[in-house]
C-alpha cells in the first residue's frame, strides 16, 4: 500500500470511529432520552482541550498559553478528556434540564455553546484563544517508535477499540431496565414522574454519560489532528452530529453508527479529501460550500421522507400511549386536554 | 332574520332545531356531545352524514364558510383571541362586515352584555371566566348567525355567572335565534330547552321536550342524582 | 458617567437594528410557533442582497437597502411555502422543527458562501461624518438607520394596532383556527407575515452590515441569538415586546462595554436570554394587564 493511500484509509477509519462514539453519545441523549440539546459539540470541544493540555506539558515550555498543562501518561489524557466532557455536560444539565420548558431547552443549549465559544475564543490564557492549541503530541508515538503510516493504523485500531467498547456499553444500556426508563421519560416525562421516577436524575445520568463519550471523541480528535481551535467546533460541526443521527436512525445504536459513517465519513471527510488529490481549478470555498449545502439538504430530505432514519428504532417493548380508553369518542377527551 | 326555519340534522344521531328554539344536548363525559357539535360546525371532518341548513346540504363546507352562512360556533375553550382587546375581539367577529356595520353590531353586543363595556380596551386574557364567555358569544353574534352552537358554555363558570349566561341564551332564543348547546349542567339545560337529546356512547338514548325529559327516571338516575 | 451616556447612545444605535430584527423574528414566531434558527441567515441574505444592488445595479445605498429587504421578503415567503409550512402541516413539531430550520440555515449560509466566498465585504456608499449630541456621538448612517427604524416601528405599530390587516395578523398569531372561523384568509395572511418578517430581517441585515466595518457570510448567524434574546425578553410572539426587548438588549449590551471588554458584550445579551428562559419565559411585559392600552 502506498503511503498516501495508507494515510487516507487510516484517517477515514479514525474519523469513522470518532463519529461512531459521538453519534452513540448523542443517540443516548436525544434518541433514547429525548433531551433537546443543540450544543453537544461543546462537550467534544472541552474533551479535546483537556485531552490536549494534559498531553502538551506545562504551558511555559510551548509558545502557547493554556491552563493545566501537564504530560500525563497515556491513556490518562484520553480518559480525563471524557471526564471533562462529562463535567461540562453536568453543568449544562443543571442549567437546562431542571426547570425549562421544552422549547426553551434547545435555545439555552445553543446559547451556552455560543457563550463557551466566545469565551474560549477571546480569553487567551484559557486555551490560547482563537489560535487554539497546536503541536499536541501523538500518544505513545515515541514509545512505539513506528513509521508514521503504521502508527496511523495503530491509532485507528485504538480508536476502534474505544468505539467498540462504547457500542457494547450502549447496546447493553439500551436493553437494560435503565434504557427502558429513558424511553419512558422520552415518551412522556410527566407520566414517568407520576410513577415515581426521578426524571431529572435519570436525564442527568444520560446526559453525563453522553458528555463522557463526546469528550472521549474530542480527545481522540485532538490527539489525531495535533491541533484544536474554535474554528474546529463551530455551529455547523455541531449540526453534522445531529444530522447524522437523524439520517442513521434515532433511538438505535446501529442507526447511530451508520449515521456516523454516512454523513461525517461518507460525505464530509470524503469531499474534504478528494479535492486534495485532484488539484482544484475551482475556488477554494466552492467544494466545502457544496458539501455543507448537500449535508443540509440531506438532513431536510430525511426529516421529510424518513424522519425515523435509515435504521429505525426497534418496536417499543410497551404499547404506545393510549389516547383514550373505552370511549368511541377519542377526540373529545383529547381536545379538552389541548 | 330571514323567515325560514333553520334546520340542522346529523345522521346516525339525528338532531333537529327550529328557529327560535333552544336545543340542549346532554350526556355523560365521552358521549360524543362536543364532537357532534364540532362536526356540525365544520371543525371536524365527517365520515358520513349530512348537515342541512334550511334544507340545503352544507355538510362539505368548512368551518369558515359555515360561519359566513350563519352558523356561529362558540368553542368550549379557545373561544376568544387572548392577546387582543375585547373591542378587537368583537371586530374580528365582524371581520367580513363593512366598518359601519361593525360599529353598529358592536353597540348591539355591548348593550346585550354591558359587563364588557368597561373592559373594552383590556386584553381578553385578563377577563374573568364569565366575561370571557360573554365575549366569546358576543364575538359570534357580530355575524348575526341564524344558528348558535355553544359547546359547554357554562364550563368553569361560577353559579351566578352560569345563571346570567343561561338567561342571555333564553333571551337570544326569544329574539328568534336558534341555539344548540352542549351542557354539563343537565338540570338547567333541560329546564330551558325546547327540545333535548340525551347522548350516551355516541347514540341518542332519549329525546323530547326538555321538561318532559327532566321527569324521566332513567335520566334522573344518570345526571340528576335522583 | 459620560462614558455611560456615550454607551447609551451606541446602545440606541444597535437597538435600532435589533428592534427591526426582533420584530421580524417575533412576527413569524407568533404565527408558526417555531423557533426559526434560519432567521440569522435571513439577515445575511438581506445584507448580500443590498450588496448586489450596490455593485451590480449601482444603486444608492438606501435604494440598495430597500432591494435587500425586498429580496429577503420574497425569499422568506418562498422558504415558508417550500419548507417550513409543509413540515408544519405534516405535524412536525418542536425540536424536529427546530432541526428543520437549523438545516435550512446551514443551506442558506453556504449558498451565500458558494456565491460570494468566505470574504469580507463592505458597502461603498455608506455616508461618513459624525454628529455629537452631548457626550453621545453618532455616525450619520447610524442616525439615518435610527430614523428609519423609528419610522418603520411606528408604521408597524399603526398597522398592527389600527388596521384590519394588523388585527387579523395578531388574531392569527393567537389562534389560527379561530381566525379562520372569523373569515380571515389564513394562507394569504401567512404569506404577508413571512414577507414582512423577511423584509424586516433584510433591513436589519443591511443596517447591521452598514454599522460594522465589514461583513461576511456569518454576519447574521452570529447575531441570531442576540435577536432571539430581544424577542424572548419581550415575550415571544409579542410585537411590542420585541421592540421593547430590542431596546433593552441593545442598550444593556452597549452599556456593559463600559465595564467589560467589547468581545464579551454579546455574552451579556446571551446571559439575559438564559435568565429569561429560566425564570420568565413569557417575557417582561406579558401578564401586565394594561399593556395594550399603553401602547
Amino acid at each position: 500500500m502506498n503511503t498516501a493511500l495508507g494515510y487516507y484509509v487510516a484517517t477515514i477509519a479514525v474519523y469513522f470511529f470518532v463519529y461512531v462514539i459521538l453519534e452513540l453519545g448523542y443517540n443516548l441523549q436525544y434518541g433514547l432520552t429525548g433531551i433537546r440539546n443543540v450544543g453537544n459539540y461543546v462537550f467534544t470541544a472541552f474533551g479535546a482541550y483537556i485531552g490536549g493540555v494534559l498531553s502538551l506539558g506545562p504551558a511555559s515550555t510551548t509558545l502557547q498559553t493554556y491552563i493545566l498543562g501537564a504530560t500525563l501518561p497515556y491513556p490518562l489524557p484520553l480518559v480525563l478528556g471524557g471526564v471533562a466532557g462529562a463535567v461540562v455536560a453536568a453543568a449544562l444539565g443543571f442549567l437546562f434540564l431542571y426547570r425549562l420548558r421544552a422549547q426553551y431547552q434547545a435555545i439555552v443549549t445553543l446559547v451556552v455553546a455560543q457563550v463557551a465559544w466566545l469565551v474560549v475564543g477571546n480569553w487567551v490564557p484559557l486555551f490560547n484563544g482563537y489560535n487554539g492549541l497546536a503541536g499536541v503530541p501523538q500518544p505513545l508515538a515515541s514509545t512505539l517508535g513506528l513509521p508514521p503510516v503504521e502508527y496511523q493504523f495503530v491509532f485507528a485500531a485504538m480508536s476502534g477499540v474505544v468505539a467498540l467498547v462504547c457500542f457494547g456499553f450502549m447496546q447493553r444500556l439500551a436493553r437494560s431496565p435503565f434504557g427502558r426508563m429513558l424511553r419512558a421519560i422520552r415518551e412522556d416525562d410527566t407520566v414517568a414522574a407520576t410513577f415515581g421516577k426521578n426524571v431529572f436524575g435519570v436525564q442527568m445520568t444520560a446526559l453525563v454519560l453522553s458528555g463522557f463519550m463526546a469528550g472521549l471523541a474530542g480527545a481522540l480528535q485532538i490527539e489525531f489532528l495535533g491541533a484544536w481551535s474554535p474554528s474546529t467546533w463551530s455551529v455547523p460541526e455541531g449540526f453534522v452530529v445531529i444530522a447524522a443521527l437523524i439520517i442513521g436512525g434515532t433511538g438505535n445504536n446501529w442507526g447511530a453508527a451508520l449515521g456516523g459513517f454516512i454523513l461525517p465519513v461518507g460525505i464530509y471527510e470524503l469531499t474534504v479529501l478528494i479535492p486534495a488529490f485532484n488539484s482544484p481549478g475551482v475556488g477554494s470555498t466552492v467544494i466545502p460550500a457544496l458539501r455543507w449545502i448537500l449535508i443540509g439538504l440531506l438532513a431536510l430530505a430525511f426529516l421529510w421522507f424518513r424522519p425515523q432514519g435509515m435504521i429505525p428504532e426497534p418496536k417499543p417493548a410497551f404499547p404506545p400511549r393510549a389516547v383514550s380508553i373505552g370511549t368511541p369518542d377519542a377526540t373529545e377527551g383529547a381536545e379538552v386536554v389541548s | 332574520m330571514t323567515g325560514y326555519g333553520s334546520t340542522v340534522i346529523v345522521h346516525g344521531v339525528s338532531l333537529r332545531a327550529e328557529e327560535g328554539q333552544i336545543v340542549s344536548i346532554i350526556g355523560p363525559n365521552g358521549a360524543g356531545k362536543s364532537t357532534l357539535l364540532k362536526a356540525v360546525a365544520g371543525q371536524l371532518r365527517k365520515q358520513s352524514g349530512r348537515v342541512l341548513l334550511r334544507g340545503e346540504d352544507v355538510s362539505t363546507l368548512s368551518h369558515d364558510v359555515l360561519a359566513r352562512r350563519g352558523i356561529g360556533f362558540v368553542p368550549q375553550n379557545r373561544d376568544v383571541f387572548p392577546s387582543l382587546t375585547v373591542e378587537e375581539n368583537l371586530e374580528m367577529g365582524g371581520y367580513l362586515l363593512p366598518p359601519p356595520v361593525v360599529r353598529e353590531r358592536k353597540e348591539e353586543v355591548l348593550s346585550r352584555f354591558p359587563q364588557l363595556r368597561p373592559a373594552l380596551h383590556r386584553r381578553a386574557s385578563t377577563l374573568s371566566g364569565g366575561e370571557r364567555k360573554m365575549l366569546g358569544v358576543g364575538r359570534v353574534l357580530m355575524m348575526k348567525p341564524d344558528v348558535l352552537l355553544l359547546d359547554e358554555p357554562s364550563a368553569g363558570l361560577s353559579p351566578e355567572y352560569t345563571q346570567t349566561l343561561l338567561q342571555h341564551i333564553v333571551q337570544l332564543a326569544k329574539e328568534g335565534n336558534t341555539v344548540v348547546m352542549v351542557e354539563q349542567h343537565a338540570a338547567e339545560a333541560l329546564s330551558l330547552a325546547d327540545w333535548a337529546y340525551v347522548l350516551v356512547a355516541g347514540a341518542t338514548r332519549h329525546e323530547g321536550p326538555g321538561r318532559m325529559l327532566l321527569e324521566n327516571e332513567d335520566i334522573g338516575a344518570m345526571f340528576l342524582g335522583k | 458617567m459620560s462614558l455611560v451616556i456615550a454607551a447609551v447612545g451606541f446602545g440606541f444605535a444597535s437597538a435600532a437594528v435589533l428592534c427591526l430584527a426582533a420584530l421580524g423574528f417575533t412576527l413569524q414566531a407568533g404565527i408558526t410557533n417555531v423557533v426559526n434558527l434560519a432567521y440569522g441567515t435571513n439577515l445575511t441574505v438581506g445584507a448580500f442582497g443590498a450588496l448586489v444592488g450596490e455593485t451590480v445595479f449601482h444603486l444608492d445605498i438606501w435604494l440598495a437597502m430597500l432591494l435587500g429587504a425586498l429580496i429577503m421578503g420574497f425569499v422568506s415567503v418562498f422558504l415558508n411555502r417550500a419548507v417550513i409550512d409543509p413540515f408544519i402541516r405534516r405535524g412536525t413539531r418542536h425540536f424536529q422543527m427546530m432541526l428543520v430550520t437549523f438545516a435550512l440555515s446551514i443551506v442558506l449560509e453556504y449558498v451565500v458562501v458558494l456565491i460570494w466566498g468566505e470574504n469580507f465585504y463592505s458597502y461603498t456608499g455608506v455616508p461618513s461624518g459624525v454628529l455629537n449630541i452631548g457626550p453621545m456621538s453618532f455616525t450619520s448612517s447610524q442616525l439615518l438607520i435610527m430614523g428609519i427604524a423609528a419610522l418603520l416601528l411606528l408604521v408597524m405599530h399603526t398597522m398592527l394596532r389600527y388596521t384590519k390587516l394588523g388585527k387579523a395578523l395578531r388574531a392569527m398569531a393567537d389562534d389560527k383556527e379561530l381566525a379562520r372561523g372569523c373569515g380571515v384568509n389564513v394562507s394569504r395572511m401567512t404569506d404577508i407575515t413571512w414577507f414582512l418578517s423577511g423584509a424586516l430581517a433584510g433591513l436589519a441585515g443591511v443596517s447591521l452590515a452598514m454599522t460594522t466595518s465589514s461583513f461576511s457570510e456569518i454576519l447574521g448567524s452570529n447575531y441570531l441569538l442576540v435577536v432571539v434574546a430581544a424577542a424572548v425578553l419581550g415575550g415571544a410572539g409579542e410585537p411590542y415586546g420585541a421592540m421593547l426587548g430590542g431596546l433593552i438588549v441593545g442598550v444593556v449590551t452597549e452599556v456593559s462595554t463600559v465595564w467589560i471588554p467589547n468581545e464579551y458584550s454579546d455574552v451579556i445579551a446571551l446571559a439575559l436570554l438564559v435568565v429569561f428562559c429560566l425564570f420568565r419565559p413569557e417575557g417582561i411585559i406579558s401578564g401586565r394587564v394594561q399593556r395594550s392600552e399603553e401602547l
